[in-house]
């Protein structure tokens, strides 16, 4: 069986710099201090010196919310030159006229910069690892939590790839990325905020739970929240999502909408940026 | 092999290919003259698939190329005029990414691989990287990775621009190599010299169209119908001129500082006479002489100066 040339080439040529192994550090050195730093905070109280294991949650949440913010802040920048960094350093004519399809292509570049992130969230397993010796955290848990990052990763991949096949120059592939991620965890909550306003304005009960899931099922902070606050047992954002008003009696839970609606999301630019780098498709590649 | 056929390329208002057709036979090398923005590059981009035609057809082996890009593939080997190369990657890598594009076997690569190198004399920097490469080498490189699939029509696009003399030289080597091996060429340049001595026919294009086609010598002899006629003096050009001025088969005088030239219409005989005259006036002349008709020559009188 023949391994994906881009993919081979992408991994090939990333890894053996100087800039992946430096990558992992500062990463692994961010979520290791930080996780230090809040389980010293958290476990030793300063006024009585106690231990309660039922903190570890806290830790172990603010842990994989510490991941989670790194994981999207790093994915556009590893993906939004992947195609338009082809265009200018003029190679990417000779990887269209080639016979492997354009959706390899777009496939190899996105495995690629998947698997960079898939190897800083491995790394980070020792890193979690640590709560296990407190208990209180399933493996499942960890498993669920590691499955959305890389549903996430995915997600926010393809945009960061869909944006290098629109615009000729990364600079603005990355900036316009980094906007894709403001509308989804920003964008999102504006417009759940004036419907629901304009929902007490015109009379009515507020949002129910299925519009409110409606409106923010692509935030991915809140998709995140929404494990989350499973995992610990923890009330976090039902307020918000308006659970207790759900006349549909509706049970999918927000991060389960989520995971559905990113994986369409990245079908979606997946397609879009095959099409869009196909040779003979559009009009200025 | 190859056929053209009427086609345009418009880019918005601007029509870059106007109504090109052309023809060329399996084994022959064709050169693609003409000045910068002449549509030398658009044209050979629509031939290997990279470019949609506004109108008009591109047929190879009778296949639509245009309707079936994919089909013609492995088929067609492209360089193009400006390309680059991959970071942190070696020439033998290089190589065995694209052999691994065009679907060959790993078995198969090295063998391929080490053989191309040799072709183009890169096999001493098989361990290099690529972006350490001079300029000479990096073009060479790129013809070697054109020729991964063993295409049976190559389109070379200015292949020798930006080279220094010496890689010029080596590029023109392997480019004989290549001729020796049957394979069809396309091959485009602004600089004619370059090509005459490679090409078995060459097409001349200047505003999209092609303005002269046909083997080098068929166009010399269309072109040079009139015989150019260069005379070095140390003195008198003034008489100098007066007499070409009085003969009926002479014209357009060109007159530098110790320097004329002439077209010149009549026989040898009419030319012995004229030499004749001059040095009867006891002209101070150094030399005398017929100029040969060059392609560049032939080219700067086709085009009008598109650049």
């Amino acid at each position: 069986m023949m391994i994906n040339p881009v993919l081979r080439l992408e991994l090939k040529t990333k890894l053996r710099t100087w800039k992946a192994p430096v990558l992992l550090l500062v990463y692994l050195t961010i979520l290791a201090g930080f996780g230090s730093l809040i389980l010293l905070a958290t476990l030793y109280r300063s006024y009585d010196n106690s231990f309660d294991p039922q903190d570890v949650l806290t830790v172990y949440a603010l842990l994989a919310g510490c991941q989670m913010g790194l994981i999207i802040l790093l994915i556009p920048a590893l993906t939004a030159g992947t195609i338009s960094g082809e265009r200018e350093r003029q190679t990417l004519d000779l990887l269209l006229i080639t016979r492997v399809s354009s959706f390899s292509i777009i496939m190899g570049k996105l495995i690629a910069s998947i698997s960079q992130i898939m190897l800083l969230i491995f790394a980070s397993i020792p890193i979690f690892s640590v709560i296990f010796i407190f208990g209180g955290v399933s493996l499942i848990n960890i498993l669920l939590l590691f499955l959305y990052y890389a549903v996430i990763s995915i997600m926010l991949g393809s945009i960061g790839i869909f944006c290098s096949t629109y615009f000729k120059k990364t600079t603005v592939a990355t900036v316009v990325s980094y906007l894709f991620i403001l509308i989804f965890s920003i964008g999102t909550l504006v417009v759940y905020f004036i419907m629901q306003e304009y929902s007490y304005m015109t009379g009515q009960n507020g949002l129910t739970y299925l519009q409110s899931i409606i409106l923010v099922g692509g935030n991915p902070f809140l998709g995140f929240i929404s494990i989350i606050q499973n995992q610990v047992g923890a009330d976090i954002i039902n307020y918000l999502l308006n659970v207790y008003n759900n006349p549909n009696n509706v049970k999918i839970e927000l991060w389960q909408f989520n995971l559905v609606f990113n994986s369409v999301v990245s079908i979606i630019m997946i397609l879009l940026s095959v099409i869009r780098i196909r040779p003979l498709a559009g009009k200025n590649r | 092999m190859l056929e053209i056929k009427n086609l345009v390329k418009r880019y918005g208002k601007f029509t870059a290919v106007n109504n090109l057709s052309l023809s060329i036979n399996e084994g022959e090398i064709f050169g693609f003259v003409g000045p910068n923005g002449a549509g030398k590059t658009t044209t050979m981009k629509i031939v290997a698939g990279l470019l949609k035609t506004s109108s008009g057809k591109v047929f190879i082996n009778g296949i639509d190329a245009t309707a079936h890009p994919s089909k013609l593939r492995e088929k067609i080997g492209y360089m193009p005029d400006f390309f680059g190369v991959y970071d942190n990657l070696k020439v033998d890598e290089y190589m065995d990414f694209y052999a691994g594009m065009y679907k060959i076997p790993y078995k198969e690569r090295p063998t391929i691989i080490n053989n191309l190198l040799e072709l183009v004399d890169l096999s001493y920097k098989k361990d290099a990287y690529v972006d350490s490469l001079s300029r000479g080498m990096k073009q060479r490189l790129c013809l070697a990775r054109s020729l991964i699939h063993n295409p049976d029509i190559l389109i070379l696009d200015e292949p020798a621009s930006g080279l220094d003399p010496r890689a010029r030289v080596e590029m023109k080597e392997v480019l004989k190599q290549l001729k020796n091996l049957g394979k069809t060429i396309i091959i485009s340049s602004h600089i004619l010299p370059e090509l005459a001595e490679l090409c078995t026919v060459i097409g001349i294009i200047e505003n999209g169209q092609i303005v002269a086609h046909g083997s080098v010598n068929q166009i010399m002899q269309k072109l040079t119908q009139k015989r150019v006629i260069k005379i070095r003096l140390l003195d008198k050009m003034e008489e100098l001129i007066t007499i070409l001025k009085e003969q009926p088969d002479i014209h357009d005088i060109f007159e530098k500082t110790d320097e004329v030239e002439f077209d010149f219409e009549g026989d040898d005989n009419r030319l012995a006479l004229l030499l004749k005259q001059i040095m009867g006036k006891e002209i101070p002349i150094v030399s005398f002489y017929e100029k040969e008709g060059n392609l560049e020559d032939i080219f700067m009188k086709i085009t009008k100066g598109g650049e």
